[in-house]
């Protein structure tokens, strides 16, 4: 119908300016619902007295969650899209072009994710202030916790690339995504840290790349130390290192299947 | 023959959002939207007889499917009277439903990962049919469209044209009076539409079944239609017979020739051929039928030169409906 | 011929559907089963979570792991069935911006039911199984009636307030976003254990935001049942489902006039 196509021509103009915000802050809103719950949670554990518990007072407790939950939600569908242009063979495009295929994904979706990081943790941040309070950072310390946080988006972005890819062989996209968030929330100590965990869970957490997205660099935001910047820094570099290795392994089986049975 | 649908001085008016150009226009327009109405149908009468094959002709945004929604009871007009069986559309859809059947060519019904034939057992609990005569109601019809042996198969590995056959039999279990059809050739190839074409007319002629079909391509109605519905920007511009349009304004043809060598011209010497573009391989012509059969400019054409392919069209709807205001005005 | 719009006919419209959704998921057995699975390791995950933290914690105003379990049995039961038995229940948005409401409308039965049932979320299945296995870890015998009991309210308040959220796609421009997180607001606070809420947020979770009902209060009642707040159940659902309905209808009305400028016809 004629009619509808005018709708929709205007419409997609609107989107084009508008969309991207929008569809960014309704995310967020639900971001800003979990934390107002989880403010309410840590109120009751943590009682009047509101002492410490395994070293973070309710303020960081919160805070803690305000920055894992922006690291964690804010690259969206990455492995989703990849799955999906693995299955149906559209990736096979992209072995001809000037560039190499996980760089150009990064480069394009790392924009996204960091204005998208921006917002959410904005959300986020105005929940908790007003609903508990602020939270004491130093000044000097942010470009560290910036560059942290910086390392966690890369890691988090190579693991998805690489259960993308590996869709190829999992067969569902949305199922694998599920599952990987899960890991994150309680191994990766994104809901909350791993302090809290029982000792042998702890040991299991920290042998495996999870904890370097969500909880070391939010560890880093509300208590930091000096003593373990440079820790946590290389292990997260180093956590990127393998990644890379293995996703330049696995990419270049996958592509070899695809080309071979032509998707 | 009694009307047993009719419909008067049916009007129907969209409210439209306007929208400045720009990102300025944008944000405007979510806060204080400034709206246009435009009629999709304009103040159309007709009336439709029992076993009638009605075509519904027009560019894209004409009207055509507007119209047969309402008649379904889908939308609502906002002016006008329409009967439908002796309903209102309007205030009794559920009702009227038992007696119509709808193809929406776009909007596939069958399920699509099964055999058609599940889906015609949910479509006969929806009618609430009783099994042994929708069994035979089932029977009938299958072999009617010959389709026995593909209901059997999941509806994703049939060709488009096997799946709309199954979907115009999803529509027809319930023994409906009147078919409507918007589309139902659409994306199909020459076969699958002739194929279409025949069992419907089938159709009509065993069941005296009334048929109301939309399309924009002036073939599905030339080859099944008794009689045709021209319409253009919501306002019917003819209504008469298929015979009389085909007499006056079809009887010119298109033949696209693809020829193997260059020429500069076909070098034809017929009366009433008329060559529209000529491209370094590929000639058009247009054939005057009243004056020149086309088996005749065609097998000129093929004594005469080698080619590689050649194809003979109507004119597109859009030029027969401007050759028809022309001879109005 | 007469329109009967009994109960007892869209019930049986409501198995032919459960029937046709599982030979389609029969097609895709693979599918099927590692959805069903994701789910179940989904809720784990979850249960995992409350495990840690009230090993930690002991207790939260009074609630035990214990009853974290009766709450996620709540909870996973009624949202699968209503993923089961009315899949659409989160996709009325996208039903009504795709115009594939016109089929519905088509076709002699109540529009609103048949758009729910016509579809089965098969991620749901994993959620009944994991509902059942926490209802035989938590529950004695004498328990079981009233969890399906209320199960069942359950169920009915989060398949309206999906509903509610849907028919915003009536009213305001795309909906599909903000429709989407309302239902997973409903979720995500059903999820939690009720006695953390005070004040405005938990008469907002017992109001318009009913998760309340949804999880928490049926888990006070299989603790220590109590006929007012029974009621009051009932009361809610009952009042969530005839909202919808109206609500629902009146979005079909401007659909049927054609206002609804945001259809993909």
């Amino acid at each position: 119908m004629t009619l509808t196509k005018y709708i929709e021509i205007s419409k997609i103009s609107v989107y084009n300016s508008l969309a991207y915000l929008l569809d960014f802050f309704s995310g967020s809103l639900f971001i800003g619902l979990i934390i107002f719950v989880f403010i309410q949670l840590w109120n009751v554990v943590y009682g009047p007295s509101a002492g410490l518990i395994e070293g973070y007072t309710i303020n960081m407790m919160v805070w803690y969650l305000v920055l894992t939950e922006a690291i964690v939600t804010s690259p969206g569908k990455i492995l989703e899209e990849i799955g999906d242009e693995i299955k149906t063979g559209n990736i096979a495009q992209n072995l001809n072009k000037p560039y190499n295929y996980v760089g150009f994904k990064y480069a394009s979706s790392m924009a996204r994710t960091l204005l998208r990081f921006l917002i959410t943790f904005g959300v986020g941040s105005l929940v908790a202030y007003v609903f508990l309070g602020g939270l004491e950072v130093k000044f000097l310390t942010l470009p560290i916790i910036l560059v942290s946080v910086f390392l966690a988006l890369t890691l988090h972005f190579l693991i998805m690339v690489l259960l993308g890819i590996l869709v190829f062989w999992l067969e569902d996209a949305s199922a694998t995504y599920f599952i990987y968030q899960k890991i994150v929330f309680v191994l990766g100590g994104m809901l909350m840290p791993l302090e809290i965990f029982p000792t042998w869970l702890e040991k299991i957490s920290a042998a495996l790349p999870f904890s370097y997205i969500a909880y070391h660099p939010a560890k880093l935001f509300v208590n930091f130390q000096w003593s373990n910047v440079s820790e946590v820094l290389l292990k997260q570099l180093m956590w990127i290192m393998i990644m890379i290795v293995i996703v330049t392994i696995v990419y270049q089986i996958c592509i070899r299947k695809i080309s071979l049975n032509g998707g | 023959m009694v009307a047993i649908i009719s419909i008067k001085n049916l009007t129907k008016e969209f409210k439209t959002r306007r929208k400045e150009a720009g990102l300025k226009g944008s944000i405007k327009s979510i806060f204080s939207p400034s709206y246009k109405l435009t009629k999709a149908v304009d103040n159309v009468s007709f009336t439709i007889k029992k076993g009638e094959v009605i075509g519904f002709i027009g560019p894209n945004g004409a009207g055509k499917s507007t119209t047969i929604k309402m008649m379904s009871g889908i939308l609502f007009p906002s002016k006008g009277k329409m009967d439908v069986f002796g309903y209102n559309p309007q205030k009794q859809r559920k009702d009227l439903s038992f007696h119509i059947g709808t193809v929406f060519g776009q909007k596939p019904q069958l399920w699509y990962h099964l055999p058609a034939i599940d889906t015609y057992n949910l479509f006969s609990k929806i009618y609430e049919l009783d099994e042994k005569s929708y069994r035979s109601r089932l029977d009938y019809l299958v072999k009617l469209f010959e389709v026995e042996e593909i209901i059997f198969q999941p509806v994703r590995k049939l060709s488009l044209g096997q799946r709309m056959r199954c979907e115009i039999i999803a529509s027809l279990l319930h023994g409906p009076k009147v078919l409507f059809l918007d589309e139902p050739t659409i994306g199909l190839d020459l076969i699958a539409k002739k194929k279409i074409r025949e069992l419907l007319k089938r159709l009509n002629e065993n069941e005296k079944v009334t048929i109301v079909l939309t399309s924009h391509d002036m073939d599905d109605v030339e080859q099944i239609c008794n009689r045709l519905i021209i319409i253009n920007e919501g306002k019917i511009v003819y209504d008469g017979s298929t015979k009389d349009i085909r007499e006056k304004y079809l009887k010119y043809k298109v033949i696209k020739v693809t020829l193997e060598r260059q020429v500069t011209s076909l070098g034809l010497n017929l009366l009433g051929v008329k060559t529209i573009e000529n491209e370094k391989y590929t000639q058009t012509l247009e054939v005057d039928t009243s004056k020149q059969p086309v088996q005749k400019v065609i097998s000129q054409i093929l004594s005469k030169h080698k080619i590689s392919d050649i194809t003979v069209l109507d004119p597109p709807i859009e030029e027969i409906i401007e050759r028809i205001f022309k001879k109005e005005l | 011929m007469g329109v009967k719009i009994s109960l007892k006919n869209h019930l049986k419209l409501l198995m032919e559907y459960v029937k046709i959704s599982l030979a389609s998921a029969m097609e895709y057995k693979t599918s099927f089963i590692t959805q069903t699975i994701t789910m179940v390791i989904n809720d784990t995950v979850w249960i995992i979570f409350w495990i840690i933290f009230f090993n930690k914690f002991n207790q939260i105003n009074g609630w035990t792991v214990q009853d974290m379990f009766m709450l996620y049995a709540v909870v996973t039961f009624s949202y699968g069935l209503a993923g089961v038995f009315f899949g659409n229940r989160n996709k009325i948005a996208e039903v009504i911006a795709e115009g594939k409401l016109d089929f519905y409308l088509s076709l002699p039965k109540n529009e609103l039911f048949h758009v729910l049932i016509s579809r089965s979320s098969w991620f749901s299945m994993g959620d009944v199984v994991f509902g059942l296995i926490m209802g035989i870890i938590s529950f004695s015998w004498w328990q079981w009636p009233l969890f399906f009991v209320l199960s069942l309210m359950s169920m009915s308040i989060i398949i309206s307030f999906g509903t509610l959220a849907g028919s915003l796609a009536f009213f305001m421009g795309n909906a599909e976003e903000s429709s989407r997180n309302l239902y997973m607001g409903l979720i995500s606070f059903s999820t939690y254990p009720l006695a953390v809420f005070h004040g405005a947020a938990r008469i907002i979770l017992l109001t318009i935001i009913p998760a309340g009902f949804v999880s928490g209060i049926p888990v006070e009642l299989l603790k220590n049942f109590n006929l007012k707040w029974f009621l009051l159940s009932l009361i809610c659902s009952l009042v969530f489902i005839t909202i919808s309905i109206i609500v629902f209808k009146l979005g079909l009305r401007r659909y049927e006039s054609g206002n609804n400028m945001n259809v993909r016809v």
